[in-house]
């Protein structure tokens, strides 16, 4: 019998939300144990998709089809390919910590705050595994609903102008999207993803197409100058909410632009490279400089992610196997790293009550488990080697540089600043002089902080899983790269070019 | 014999309704002078076993009355969906009076009038019998809204909509008197063939007219922009009640209407009151949205939603087709179950706090009231038309008839407006959800909360039922769709 599992894995945390709707007030508490039980089944279930996945077949596996609106062609069809396989395990694995590392921080309205976190697993997972246009854009939008109540009830002072900015903005962006659709429905009767691939779109027609996908995913991703909601919405975020909105949600655009643009609209996706990469260089350097001038640590966090994003989409433009395959790592690492900042950021914050990078100072001699874990994030996030950072960059500069040099040379300042300002970061968190300005004790002993404020179990379980597979995949990135570079390879955009077989940076 | 009993049950089901409702009335005067649960019940019942009949009727287009009343599949089905509805909004309509000091009992009769009138309406083969249903299930209106007549403004609010409701009736009854005239006929099959049959002459163009002011009349009703200007004062000074019935019932006899004078007497003149249409649609939609927007009163908010909403239901049918068609009945269909449940939401909250003026108001119900104020938040989301709540996919349909006929500008302009209602509708969101308050809240004192909390949940069910198994339903409309359109 063929088990279901993506459906499965989609369902599971719904019906486990439907489940917490019964938990009763008072024992709020049982709610966050289911959510973290069936959380962990279905990372149980995404690694057991990873085991049975054939990496050498580049078709979609796993496939389902159950209908649903059969005169409008909606139908419930999932499948995983060698790019979604890894998002969907991220989420799985994303929102499973979530849950639990943030334990400690989140103790009002726990009930609520399950459903919320499972409810968006069902939705981030649905979206990576969706092979049906209009199912991906109902898991795509329906993302906003719990992360608008995350960020509006458990977020910081100005969360309620925070989440309205970040529903409406991208709600916006992604009603164009439906249009295309609707529009691709008309055509060609069918929105199955599979069947469309098969189909040649005429060149006016994917313009039009690929400007209403592209204006969604670019807002999501974001590209400049479509940034300002991710800024705000990152810091009123609270640090759950600020792991999936960075690792998963902004993901999503990379994702769109990799499986539909380039696959459905090819020749307009090179009508618009360049300017999309004109727009994603400026990012780059634009967010890293304000990146330099931020004072708040979340802030700056936000802003390097828009500038990882930013190389991400120039990977995914320059339409080079090997850039497309680091996007895809690239994104993969990303994901991984700018939660367990996040992470970490919140549990600063539980401690001190305070974002302001000025405050902060000698951390390290505090929280030395703490500290360790912390640079090895930042030096993942500034792509060092042997770090998960370092194996996507250097995958997409290489390789794009051969076809977009100057777009490049200016893309690899990105990775310079990145490298400043988060070295400033650390400087300034970890070591010095322990600061006053944290509120500590003075008169209490250094040894006596370190027992008060060191991490908890579930806090220091979460930061060395994100560490230990941060640091495995930046050495041994090959079980993501052969599927991911099989289903690349299946982009007629990508095949012309690598016939010539130039390419073979990792031992393939 | 059955048969035949059943094939003329649709030319009947009227008078079953008057003359129960007549007798019930009598009685009642004779009685007693209270609600009484009975008569209620009496008449939820009796509407919801003529829908089983209608339902068992046969489908065959047949004349009744000398021609004045037919029986069609759209009429047959749109008079199912009236009662159906009528039904919840006469339970709720029930339930809730007498909490709002409002005991009389006619009250509940003259709301079976609306729909009595609505009724003949939907079954109408004749202008005058349009017009008189429509007038019938109006002046009841007029009565209806007035019920809480101590209540301070309400007068006035009746008294604009009254006046402004018999201009309507005049520009449309104007209408059928030059259709009349330069036909000869107020049939809707003679007037049918007139319009098909396309002529440059003098008549063709006065009819032509004489339809503008007909649709005009039906846009008073609905309402559409320039001609809305009654609702929301009305929605501001009724007895929430009252407006759950107003903003319910009413809307499916005068949607339904329009859909069955655009697509049977006027459809010859499609390529005429399409860009009426479209253009009455757009400014609704533009008006209704920016004034909800700046909102502060969650009433008039409902008010001016509701004109948006109604400009991108009339995107349908200008688009024309059956597709246009089936798009704008399923709208109607979730629009009004949501319209159901909203109000009656609010009415709970309403009786279990004090009365709900402002948006602000609505902020610290959601920690005394956890599960209907879920429920509150899924219809408001399903209101704004977000994935993926059941009041998104009644909107892709009217979105995919737009596409369908490369009508770009108008789908984009109407997606822009989805936005900025998420706008006002996330507004509510914040103070419902997001704003703390220390508002005094009493238990839950409605004499039925029982049943009111079932029906409440009846609702979502259905809905998400609509949308998870839309099959059915999407067959239906689209038998009444291609039934109409032959």
């Amino acid at each position: 019998m063929k088990i279901p599992i993506l459906s499965l894995m989609t369902l599971l945390p719904l019906l486990a939300a439907f489940v917490c709707v019964l938990v009763r007030k008072q024992n709020s508490e049982n709610a966050r144990r289911i959510a973290g039980f069936a959380s962990c089944i279905n990372l149980f279930l995404a690694v057991g998709l990873w085991i049975f996945f054939d990496e050498h077949n580049s078709d979609f596996q796993f496939y389902e089809s159950h209908s649903w609106v059969k005169n409008a062609s909606i139908d419930f069809q999932l499948g995983v390919d060698g790019i979604s396989l890894f998002f969907i395990i991220l989420s799985a694995l994303l929102s499973t910590l979530m849950i639990f590392g943030t334990w400690y921080s989140v103790k009002e309205r726990l009930r609520e705050y399950s459903i919320f976190c499972l409810v968006l697993q069902t939705f981030m997972i649905g979206c990576f595994a969706a092979t049906n246009l209009f199912l991906f854009y109902i898991f795509f939008e329906g993302v906003l609903i719990p992360m608008f109540l995350i960020i509006g009830i458990w977020g910081g002072d100005k969360r309620i102008y925070a989440t309205l900015k970040f529903f409406l903005y991208t709600f916006f962006g992604s009603v164009f999207m439906l249009l295309a659709i609707l529009k691709i429905y008309t055509e060609f009767q069918t929105l199955n993803f599979i069947d469309l691939q098969n189909f040649h779109i005429g060149f006016n027609l994917q313009i039009l197409l690929f400007l209403g996908f592209a204006f969604s995913f670019m807002i999501k991703t974001p590209i400049w100058p479509l940034h300002t909601w991710l800024s705000d919405a990152h810091v009123e975020a609270p640090s759950g909410g600020s792991v999936l909105l960075a690792g998963i949600l902004l993901k999503m655009g990379g994702y769109g632009f990799i499986r539909f643009c380039l696959s459905l609209f090819p020749e307009a996706s090179q009508f618009f490279a360049p300017y999309i990469i004109f727009l994603s260089v400026i990012g780059i350097i634009w967010a890293s400089l304000i990146a330099f001038a931020q004072s708040d640590i979340k802030r700056l966090i936000a802003y390097s992610s828009i500038a990882h994003m930013g190389i991400v989409i120039l990977g995914i433009f320059s339409f080079r196997i090997n850039a497309l395959v680091g996007s895809v790592v690239q994104m993969i690492s990303h994901g991984l790293v700018s939660s367990a900042l996040f992470f970490s950021v919140g549990m600063l914050y539980d401690r001190f009550h305070t974002r302001e990078i000025n405050n902060f100072g000698g951390i390290l001699k505090i929280m030395p488990n703490f500290g360790v874990m912390f640079i090895i994030f930042i030096f993942a996030s500034i792509g060092l080697p042997f770090t998960s950072g370092f194996v996507g960059e250097i995958l997409i500069l290489i390789d794009s540089f051969s076809v977009r040099p100057i777009a490049t040379f200016f893309a690899c300042f990105g990775m310079v600043f990145g490298a400043a300002y988060m070295l400033t970061l650390v400087g300034k968190l970890l070591y010095g002089k322990l600061s006053t300005e944290l509120g500590l004790d003075s008169r209490l002993d250094i040894d006596d902080y370190s027992l008060h404020l060191s991490l908890k179990p579930l806090e220091k379980f979460v930061l060395i899983i994100l560490s230990v597979i941060i640091l495995v995949l930046g050495v041994y990135t090959k079980p993501l790269m052969v599927p991911i570079r099989k289903a690349i390879l299946k982009h007629s955009l990508i095949k012309s070019e690598v016939s010539g077989g130039v390419n073979s940076v990792y031992a393939g | 014999m059955l048969d035949s009993v059943l094939k003329s049950i649709s030319a009947v089901t009227e008078f079953i309704l008057s003359i129960s409702t007549l007798i019930s009335l009598f009685w009642g005067t004779i009685k007693q002078k209270k609600i009484d649960r009975n008569m209620a019940a009496t008449a939820i019942v009796s509407l919801i076993l003529l829908c089983i009949l209608l339902f068992l009727s046969g489908k065959s287009e047949q004349f009744f009355w000398n021609s004045l009343f037919i029986h069609t599949s759209f009429s047959v089905h749109s008079k199912i969906i009236l009662y159906c509805y009528s039904a919840v909004a006469l339970f709720f309509l029930f339930s809730f009076l007498a909490e709002y000091k409002i005991k009389q009992f006619e009250w509940i009769f003259i709301a079976i009038f609306v729909v009595i009138g609505g009724s003949v309406a939907l079954s109408s083969n004749h202008f005058l019998t349009l017009f008189i249903g429509l007038e019938m299930s109006h002046l009841s209106q007029y009565i209806l809204v007035n019920a809480d007549r101590d209540a301070s403004n309400t007068n006035e609010a009746t008294i604009k909509f009254f006046t402004i409701n018999l201009i309507s009736t005049g520009l449309m009854l104007f209408g059928v008197s030059l259709i009349y005239g330069f036909t000869g006929t107020g049939f809707f099959n003679t007037v049918y063939y007139f319009f098909e049959s396309y002529s440059s002459n003098f008549e063709y163009a006065g009819a032509i007219v004489g339809m503008m002011f007909v649709l005009m009349g039906i846009c008073f009703k609905l309402p559409i922009f320039p001609f809305h200007a009654w609702i929301q004062d009305l929605y501001q000074v009724s007895a929430l009640p009252i407006i759950l019935f107003i903003a319910s019932i009413p809307k499916i006899i005068t949607v339904f209407s329009l859909l069955h004078l655009l697509t049977y007497p006027f459809h010859g003149a499609f390529i005429c009151w399409r860009y009426l249409l479209i253009g009455l649609a757009i400014f609704s939609m533009i008006w209704g949205s920016l004034m909800a927007l700046r909102q502060q009163n969650l009433r008039r908010m409902f008010a001016c939603s509701t004109v948006s909403d109604m400009g991108f239901l009339l995107i349908g049918p200008s688009m024309g087709g059956d597709f246009g068609l089936s798009s704008a009945i399923t709208y109607i269909i979730f629009y009004t179950l949501n319209i159901l449940g909203v109000f009656s939401l609010l009415i709970v909250f309403e009786k279990n706090c004090h009365r709900l003026n402002d948006i602000r108001d609505l902020s610290g119900i959601i920690k005394e009231m956890p599960l209907l104020s879920g429920i509150f938040c899924f219809l408001i989301l399903s209101f704004a038309g977000i994935p993926p709540f059941p009041g998104f996919f009644a909107k892709i349909y009217i979105l995919e008839s737009a596409i369908n006929r490369s009508a770009y500008f108008i789908a984009i302009l109407s997606v822009l407006i989805t936005v900025i209602n998420a706008g006002y509708y996330l507004n509510v969101l914040k103070f419902f959800v997001l704003k703390s308050s220390a508002l005094k809240i009493n238990k839950f004192t409605l004499s039925e909360k029982y049943f009111v909390k079932v029906m409440i949940v009846l609702i979502i069910i259905a809905l998400c039922g609509m949308v998870i198994f839309p099959l059915k339903l999407l067959e239906i409309v689209q038998s009444i769709a291609v039934s109409i359109l032959f």
